[in-house]
């Protein structure tokens, strides 16, 4: 049977239940703009019916219900979403670190223009032929002279440019290694406080969205694998080696690899072995260091060793104002190394003249100057100028293709961001609506002890009252 | 689809930086002029202009060689031309000096002028553009000519055979000098001859001494006919390179720069675009059921 104060019981539950609905609400309200944060709810069930099943019925027919009960508040999440949304973004990131380093060469390379290499390779051309015309002239010299110091030290800039471009990115990689470390220990400090809250019987739903949000960074960071145990800690790994299980995380180091000019490479703390990073910022980094770089820089080199042997040959074979022959032009071997011989330190050792006495002769000047459409790269089948030309389109295409890379997986993660924040976001119209319905609950709930506390009045205060 | 806040920021920001990042890209193209920024403008573009770039360089280098070239062929068309003026005097006096009436001492007056001749035809020879000997083969910077007295007086020649090429086409080279051991070694022998055989009051040598004179004439003018004949050849490649610079330069043009009325057009659209978006950001944002609820 339902008795008075059984009722007044029910109406403090829903009195309860809605004042902890519109904390909740306002917690929502309160993170709506937090990155990470998954709005929660309440789970309100109907309590426990009365009677239960009993071989002594209290005599009466059917079960009366005994109000609301808050079974726990819920986290609003979709795992599978949010591994894929992890993906996108590690993807994201990774393409991201590329492109701007493609971005980085091609800004440093100045093309097209009048201050890159090929103005300068057409000056260097353009100052043999001038010499042609006057072989003997000292300005004309100098100006062939002043052309090759330039073209030296363009390439010089160039191939420093993007040395100095692997060393940022090399600091970059130092210190993620750090952040990494951080990260999975913050990770593993998580695991330990999910658990143990968990084991209490807990949702601790703020945690798991904190643990969530780090775990994106790692993700993000070296597309590691995530995988939730059963015991609700988190394992993650980055190429088939433990970062964390359970409460231990596992540490990354960076070190100077003196067979790589001394830049880092990332191993693991425990067993020394090379940590393979498949996707994620880290890998973009990696690739673009060991990889893109260098490959633009050997083709820079390339050129410029073929313009160096090209220019040194025949200029060995022709004689100066005061017959020294046999002398070489550029001095040095590659982009970084070239620059131009000690002996240019006097003019007349230009050698213009093909043959010794010949101050107005300028066949070995022409035959420089004609070395500007000799086919002797790729093979013999690109002048240097095309071969430049290629080298500066490629570095387009590279950056046009990583653009649009780039643009793919950020359509990719803004659709998943939207298919994400459409589970886990908060929508301040929704929590209005909720406030009321909550506000209004409480309300009629109120309404209900009223009625009730009247009731009771009655009982108390005018009953048995007669006569008096 | 449930839409939170925080997506609706998100997108809106995104949108915004978007358009934004349109119109500086066109603002960019509109106040350069150029269309080629960077090489992810257009890959193949900048490849393209690179190279036309560099043709354009070696075009204008080849008709500033043409314009030296022509400089120095002038030159020596003018010297040369001198020298066979020169001649045609020599050859008057020559005349004179072969007639019967005139005495031994007027042929000493006319050998003082063939001497005089003979001085101003060794100074033509050794004739300098900018402070090169322009007959001295690849010894521009030695005197060509030397008279050595005799007897007889002999002019020798310092310099050598070397032909001065120029390139004035892509490959193509021509040949801007006159050695002088082609035509003046005879116009000097001719000249001294005729001095001497003045000086020496014989008339039959003199007499003789006329068609050797006006052969040593036509190898001048022969060679004369050669240098003008490579200057023609000059003009014709020069107005050929011109043409070639021109269409280089339209080429380049047409690859780099931006079609301005497109670009301006196409930016003013642009700029019409971002108001709206930031109009409709605006109005998007704010409302929400707080703002209506009682």
């Amino acid at each position: 049977m339902s008795t008075l104060f059984s009722g007044i019981e029910l109406s403090l539950r829903a009195l309860l239940a809605q004042q902890y609905a519109i904390d909740v609400t306002n917690h929502n309200v309160a993170n709506a703009s937090t990155p990470g944060y998954s709005r929660q709810g309440v789970i309100m069930v109907p309590a426990m019916p009365w009677p239960p099943i009993s071989m002594h019925p209290p005599g009466v027919r059917g079960q009366f219900g005994s109000g609301v009960l808050i079974l726990g508040v819920r986290r609003f999440t979709d795992a599978f979403l949010l591994g894929r949304l992890r993906a996108a973004q590690s993807l994201l990131s990774q393409s991201t670190v590329e492109r701007d380093a493609l971005r980085e060469i091609q800004g440093a390379l100045n093309e097209p223009g009048e201050n890159g290499i090929a103005a300068a390779l057409d000056a260097f051309w353009d100052a043999w032929q001038g010499l042609t015309t006057d072989p003997a002239s000292l300005a004309l010299r100098s100006t062939v002279r002043e052309a090759g110091e330039r073209l030296a030290s363009l390439f010089n800039t160039r191939a420093g440019q993007l040395t100095q471009l692997r060393r940022d990115l090399d600091g970059q990689i130092s210190a993620n290694v750090e952040r990494i470390n951080a990260l999975a220990s913050q990770v593993a400090d998580l695991n330990r406080q999910i658990v143990a809250q968990l084991g209490l019987g807990n949702q601790p739903n703020d945690l798991m969205d904190q643990r969530d949000q780090v775990i994106n960074e790692i993700a993000e960071l070296t597309g590691a694998f995530v995988a939730v145990q059963s015991d609700g800690s988190v394992t993650l790994s980055i190429g088939g080696h433990t970062l964390v299980a359970g409460y231990t995380a596992f540490t990354l180091q960076a070190q100077p690899d003196p067979a790589n000019s001394n830049l880092v490479s990332v191993t693991w703390t425990d067993n020394g072995s090379a940590v393979s990073f498949r996707e994620g910022e880290m890998r973009g980094l990696l690739e673009s260091r060991d990889t893109t770089i260098p490959a633009q820089l050997a083709e820079l080199d390339t050129l410029a060793a073929e313009l160096i042997a090209r220019v040194n040959a025949q200029h060995r074979l022709g004689y100066g104002l005061n017959n020294a022959t046999g002398l070489d032009f550029f001095s040095g071997t590659s982009a970084a190394t070239m620059s131009l011989s000690a002996a240019l330190s006097d003019l007349s050792n230009i050698a213009a003249a093909s043959a010794p006495d010949s101050p107005g002769d300028g066949s070995n000047a022409l035959a420089l100057a004609q070395l500007r459409t000799a086919q002797v790269m790729n093979g013999g089948t690109a002048t240097f100028n095309e071969f430049y030309g290629a080298f500066v389109a490629t570095i387009g295409n590279l950056v046009d293709d990583a653009d649009a890379q780039v643009n793919d997986y950020q359509l990719l993660t803004d659709y998943l961001t939207g298919q994400q924040q459409s589970v886990s976001g908060v929508s301040l119209d929704e929590e209005a609506a909720n406030l009321v319905k909550y506000q209004r609950a409480y309300e009629a709930a109120a309404r209900v002890l009223t009625a009730l506390d009247e009731m009771a009045d009655t009982i108390i205060n005018r009953m048995g009252l007669v006569g008096r | 689809m449930r839409i939170s806040m925080q997506r609706m920021v998100d997108r809106t920001i995104a949108n915004i930086a978007m358009n934004l990042e349109k119109l500086v890209a066109l603002q960019e193209q509109a106040a350069s002029g150029k269309r080629l920024l960077r090489p992810e403008d257009d890959p193949a573009g900048v490849r393209r202009a690179i190279s036309l770039r560099a043709g354009l360089a070696a075009t204008q280098r080849y008709l500033d060689n043409i314009q030296d070239s022509d400089d120095w062929m002038s030159a020596t068309d003018a010297a040369l031309g001198h020298i066979a003026d020169l001649m045609t005097k020599a050859l008057t006096l020559a005349e004179k000096g072969a007639s019967d009436t005139v005495s031994a001492d007027e042929r000493r007056a006319l050998a003082a002028e063939v001497d005089q001749l003979l001085q101003e035809a060794i100074s033509t020879g050794n004739t300098r553009l900018t402070d090169r000997y322009i007959f001295a083969g690849f010894k521009t910077t030695t005197q060509p000519f030397t008279l050595v007295p005799g007897p007889p007086d002999q002019v020798i020649y310092n310099g050598d055979s070397g032909q001065i090429r120029r390139e004035i086409e892509p490959g193509e080279t021509v040949t801007v000098n006159v050695t002088g051991d082609t035509a003046f070694p005879a116009v000097f022998e001719q000249l001294i001859g005729l001095r001497d055989d003045l000086l020496a009051d014989d008339r039959a040598a003199v007499q003789a001494r006329i068609s050797q004179l006006q052969a040593a004439q036509q190898g001048v003018l022969d060679v004369q006919a050669t240098v003008g004949a490579r200057q023609g050849h000059l003009s014709g490649a020069s107005e050929r390179l011109e043409n070639m610079k021109l269409m280089l330069t339209d080429l380049l043009s047409r690859v780099e720069d931006a079609d301005m009325a497109e670009t301006i057009v196409r930016l003013t659209e642009q700029e019409t675009v971002y108001q709206a978006v930031l109009q409709a950001s605006a109005s998007a944002i704010p409302p929400s059921l707080w703002s209506f609820l009682r």
